[in-house]
């Protein structure tokens, strides 16, 4: 998921919020006529009279499938993998591009992640976050697992990124959750302790 | 926790921390799928309006059902409804991602759930001597409790399970693990 469509989300959904108030304050004040005055019953000759001809159902189905398509590409877009995919180095210059592959690097860190810290699960996304680049590695930890251990093999993984980009700003995070599974059985040993 | 003050992050990593999904794209993709199916019904309509199908187009049925509706204590309901979702549909849509992870003290780009460092501790408290059973039970971000079940003398038992939830996961973060001690008899 990308910035600009989070911010499309928050524009749409503000919109609409606003969009269902205002209709609701319209209706409150049709009832108790603060503001404004309305007719009393709710005539649909007009629209009926659209509804009624005999190119509206085309009209409606057209406008309502592109509509359905821009719904689904909306949600569709949501699954996209978010994050930049390359990245430009400093060695670029007229004689050629250096471009650095986030993805597979990301990837690796993961990998690496995996054999050095007590985590499972591990993997890699981008993001860029101002001028920089950050290479986000998310890993479940281990039950038995020690936070010195996770500390260490974080600092290792910085240091090694920061070794392999050491003039360009790409920098690694680590993101730590829960283990995945809290146990296999709620009580696999039958022994009840009250 | 012991007293060890938080060191400032000395790299220059950015400090904006892991956040969960904004609840826009929840109402982003409740939208999108209305608008799939606003697409379902137009089509379906055509169908019955040319005959392709039968039944009746329910956009005619909708504008029928409207005809002649006064401003009655249901659409007052209606209106208290709207004007309370539309509210809601606001806010959210504002509102920023939560943050899931907790920073870890010390110069690394760390983040950890609260959930993990729970598990962390309830593993730790459960290797000490004379605990029978340890879990996290209560897991918030600033504050995580751990159950600990023994039969010997809970002072000294706590002692142990203190020490080593110290040892690991000690001040990775700023959260405050309390130990609730439960004596049971032998």
């Amino acid at each position: 998921m990308t910035r600009r469509l989070l911010a499309v989300d928050r524009v749409v959904s503000a919109l609409v919020g606003l969009g269902l108030l205002a209709l609701g304050l319209y209706l409150l004040d049709w009832r108790f006529g603060v503001v404004g005055s309305y007719a009393d019953e709710v005539r649909t000759d007009v629209p009926a009279d659209v509804a009624a001809s005999a190119w509206w159902p085309w009209a409606f189905a057209v406008a309502g499938v592109l509509l359905g398509l821009l719904g689904l590409y909306w949600l569709l877009a949501h699954l996209r993998r978010p994050g930049p995919g390359t990245r430009r180095l400093s060695g670029s210059d007229q004689t050629g591009r250096l471009e650095a592959d986030l993805r597979s690097v990301a990837d690796t860190l993961a990998n690496r992640l995996e054999s050095t810290a007590p985590v499972s699960g591990a993997r890699g996304t981008t993001r860029t976050v101002g001028a920089r680049t950050l290479l986000e590695i998310r890993a479940s930890v281990e039950r038995s697992a020690d936070a010195h251990e996770l500390v260490a093999a974080t600092e290792a993984l910085e240091a090694e990124v920061a070794a392999a980009f050491p003039t360009d700003q790409v920098t690694c995070r680590v993101v730590i959750d829960a283990p995945r599974r809290r146990r296999l059985a709620r009580n696999p040993s039958g022994v009840r302790v009250s | 926790m012991s007293g060890t003050t938080t060191a400032p992050r000395t790299t220059s990593a950015p400090s904006t921390p892991p956040r969960g999904r904004p609840a826009a794209v929840t109402t982003s993709a409740v939208l999108a799928l209305l608008l799939m199916a606003l697409g379902v019904v137009s089509v379906r309509d055509l169908a019955v309006s040319q005959g392709w199908s039968s039944g009746s187009p329910w956009s005619t049925a909708l504008l029928d059902s409207v005809e002649g509706l006064t401003a009655s204590v249901l659409v007052v309901a209606v209106a208290v409804v709207l004007v309370l979702l539309g509210l809601w549909v606001f806010l959210r849509a504002l509102r920023p991602g939560r943050r899931t992870h907790l920073e870890t003290r010390g110069d690394a780009d760390l983040w950890v759930s609260a959930g993990a460092v729970a598990a962390l501790a309830g593993a730790s408290a459960d290797r000490a001597p004379g605990v029978i059973s340890a879990e996290a039970t209560r897991v918030r971000s600033r504050s995580i409790s751990v159950d600990v079940v023994t039969h010997q003398d809970p002072a000294t038992v706590e002692a142990a399970a203190r020490a080593a939830i110290d040892t690991s996961p000690g001040d990775l973060t700023a959260a405050r693990i309390d130990i609730r001690m439960k004596e049971v008899p032998r």
